[in-house]
């Protein structure tokens, strides 16, 4: 440790930031416009290889820029210099050194160009007689204004009397002869290598005026052309638009389908596998949108190409041509992202209806124990019908009476089976086993049946609550009692019962199977006549078996299914 | 946007400017606030809490520590002046001894505090000058 605590982090000093300093350095040690671009290359390449990608999209774009800045700095100057020309009369290379040579000492090509005018306005209104000498003239009496410029700036700067050259240099260059003092700094060597020593990149001649004055012409026309251009690009691009509109509205009216559909499975449950088809249609209907968009995009990018090839062949028209692309490329990025906008609304619209199939799975699932519910239902409501024709026909004597306990043993049976049906809804109930229970049921073992079946539902505890059926809703009565008028009921169904009045339909007494046993064991025959009715239908109990296994059943199952719904307010619930 | 030469170089100055003077003072202030955290943390990792208790009667000692620039470009992190000592002790421990006041203390063994801190600090320098000063002057200069 240190004696001092302390630490000094340092961004440009540290070596953790060794390469921002060496970039920082050279980048405030360069000046100029290409220095900077050549740190930002060479000077710093850690640096720049860190954060290759940063530089890159600026650096790629400079590049790019470049050549039309080049083109763009010539026509500058070349169009300066035939202004000057055309207003001082000088030529064109001779404009060209003296742009130059002003621009190095800061001195505008308009201030010079002012000095000139002024110059031959003075010269020709006489007023430069005494530098006379000076005044290049051709064989013609024209005045060489150039020369004449160049010596009058030597001449008159050389005068020390600073008043006199002053009043001088007014006179010949006007008052604003102070602009192109430092002109008048340089002596006659001096001036002359100034001029000579511009490059000849600098120097402009007729011939590059000429091109650039065509140039700036052809910029003009090739304006007409990007704005004819861009209509045309308009127009091929509408048709898109719209096209993207109508997958939008397919969409939408896809999306109004899922509603619709979302409506028809709120509203009635029968109704579901119809709309979820209509919504699978329109989902296609967007998707095919979609792809017939993709299409017209890809038609559209082909047409770009070859228009930008074509305008290519032109250099300046290639760069108009450029910027037209790139702003047909933004326009179809724009596009472009438009249709993955769509694509994902589709997409968000596909998951939407795997959702609702899947809740309309689960839905049907659930109908489906339901209808087996029902389907019970219905099957112990006809067994109670049957069980009180069959039983009211047998105590009557009528004639139909074997028919009708014919029908009620099918009852039975059809009873057994919905409730075999609903149970392997509600758990996996191996087939063998209720194929068992079926064998049982064909061999007439309904009681080995029923204990078969209970013991499966214990098995599964199968969640079910089912009113209660009973012929007549009177129950059962074995142990005797009274069956209220308006209800029937069942008896001798374990064992022969004496009935005071009807035996099926109420109001009756019921005297129960022990205390019939006990009647019949000690009675005599008036007593068997008495109860003759009920021995009478002794041999009904193998039916009553059958039946007896429901209802205790039933009951137990009714039981728990209440049970079931008021805990979890569903239909089903997978138990364990 | 197609940039010329001189729109370049007008994006390297403005990176430049980024990197130097009040703009890149601000972004080491970044810097300084993360390297005191370090130090809390350092500090938290060794006595669980920032301050002992025991060091003074009835006024513990809150134990933070602070920066300061030393030029536009570097900055110096420290223990504040009233924690001074303890963070001493606490790195380097001390021998049992007698208080100015007469106050007689236990000896005991330096946890290496601020050394933890200063690892921290070298771990993390790095990354940090890289997000709030070069990632955020290129992102500010547009380069």
């Amino acid at each position: 440790m240190a004696n001092k605590i302390t630490v000094l982090i340092d961004v440009v000093t540290d070596k953790a930031s060794t390469s921002l300093r060496n970039f920082k350095t050279d980048l405030a040690n360069t000046e100029g416009s290409f220095g900077k671009l050549k740190v930002a290359g060479a000077g710093a390449m850690d640096f720049m290889r860190v954060h290759a990608a940063e530089f890159a999209v600026g650096a790629g774009a400079a590049l790019v820029g470049f050549a039309a800045k080049a083109v763009t700095e010539f026509q500058g100057l070349a169009l300066e210099a035939g202004k000057f020309k055309d207003a001082t009369g000088l030529a064109i290379e001779d404009a060209s050194r003296w742009i130059d040579v002003g621009g190095g000492l800061g001195i505008g090509a308009d201030t010079i160009e002012k000095a000139i005018i002024r110059m031959n306005i003075a010269i020709g209104q006489g007023r430069l007689k005494e530098f006379e000498a000076d005044i290049i003239r051709a064989k013609d009496g024209t005045v060489d204004a150039s020369a004449t410029f160049e010596n009058l700036i030597v001449k008159i700067g050389a005068i020390e009397d600073p008043t006199k050259r002053a009043a001088a240099a007014q006179e010949a260059f006007g008052r604003g002869f102070k602009d192109i003092a430092e002109l008048m700094e340089l002596d006659a060597a001096d001036l002359r290598a100034a001029l000579e020593g511009v490059s000849d990149a600098k120097i402009i001649d007729e011939g590059e005026l000429g091109k650039a004055r065509e140039f700036r012409e052809k910029m003009g026309e090739l304006k007409d052309k990007a704005e004819d251009l861009a209509l045309t690009l308009g127009e091929t691009l509408l048709p898109v638009v719209v096209d993207v509109a109508d997958v939008a509205i397919d969409l939408g009216e896809a999306l109004g389908g899922v509603a619709e559909v979302a409506g028809q499975w709120l509203g009635d449950d029968s109704f579901l596998g119809k709309a979820f088809g209509h919504g699978d249609k329109d989902l296609i209907a967007a998707g095919l949108s979609a792809k017939e968009l993709k299409e017209q995009l890809i038609e559209l990018s082909t047409w770009s190409d070859t228009t930008g090839a074509s305008l290519a062949a032109s250099t300046f028209e290639a760069r108009a041509a450029g910027d037209a692309m790139v702003s047909a490329e933004d326009r179809a990025r724009g596009y472009g992202a438009a249709v993955n906008e769509l694509g994902e609304e589709v997409v968000d619209t596909t998951r939407e209806f795997k959702a609702m199939k899947s809740g309309v799975d689960e839905l049907n699932s659930a109908l489906k124990k339901r209808d087996a519910f029902d389907a019970w239902i219905a099957a112990q409501d006809e067994l109670k019908v049957a069980a009180e024709e069959a039983w009211a026909a047998a105590q009557s004597g009528a004639e139909d009476s074997a028919e009708k306990q014919a029908t009620y043993n099918e009852k039975v049976r059809a009873s057994i089976e919905a409730t075999l049906d609903y149970i392997g809804t509600l758990g996996d109930i191996p087939a063998s086993q209720t194929t068992r229970v079926e064998a049982l049921i064909d061999a007439g073992k309904l009681v080995e049946a029923e204990a078969l079946l209970q013991e499966l539902v214990r098995q599964r505890e199968a969640r079910v609550r089912v009113r209660v059926i009973t012929p007549g809703g009177g129950g059962f009565f074995d142990s005797g009692g009274h069956i209220p008028a308006g209800q029937s009921g069942i008896v001798a169904e374990k064992r022969p019962e004496f009935v005071n009045g009807v035996l099926v339909a109420g109001p009756a007494n019921v005297t129960g199977g022990a205390q019939t046993a006990s009647i019949l064991n000690g009675a005599g025959n008036g007593v068997a006549d008495a109860i003759g009715p009920s021995i009478v239908f002794a041999p009904q109990i193998s039916a009553m078996d059958a039946s007896s296994f429901s209802p205790a059943f039933i009951q137990r199952l009714m039981n728990e299914f209440e049970r079931t719904m008021q805990r979890t307010g569903r239909i089903w619930q997978r138990q364990g | 946007m197609v940039d010329t030469f001189a729109s370049y170089n007008a994006k390297l100055t403005k990176l430049q400017r980024e990197l130097d003077g009040s703009a890149l003072k601000a972004a080491i202030d970044k810097i300084g606030i993360a390297a005191k955290g370090d130090a809390l943390n350092a500090l938290k990792s060794d006595i669980q809490d920032t301050s002992m208790s025991n060091w003074r009667r009835g006024r513990p000692i809150k134990m933070a520590a602070r920066y300061d620039f030393k030029s536009d470009h570097e900055i110096e992190v420290h223990p504040t002046k009233p924690s001074g000592g303890p963070w001493k002790v606490l790195e380097s421990g001390r021998r049992a001894g007698t208080s100015k006041k007469g106050r007689r203390y236990g000896a005991s063994r330096g946890k290496n505090t601020w050394s933890d801190a200063l690892a921290i600090m070298e771990r993390e320098t790095p990354a940090r000058v890289d997000k709030h000063i070069v990632k955020a002057a290129i992102r500010k200069s547009g380069v």
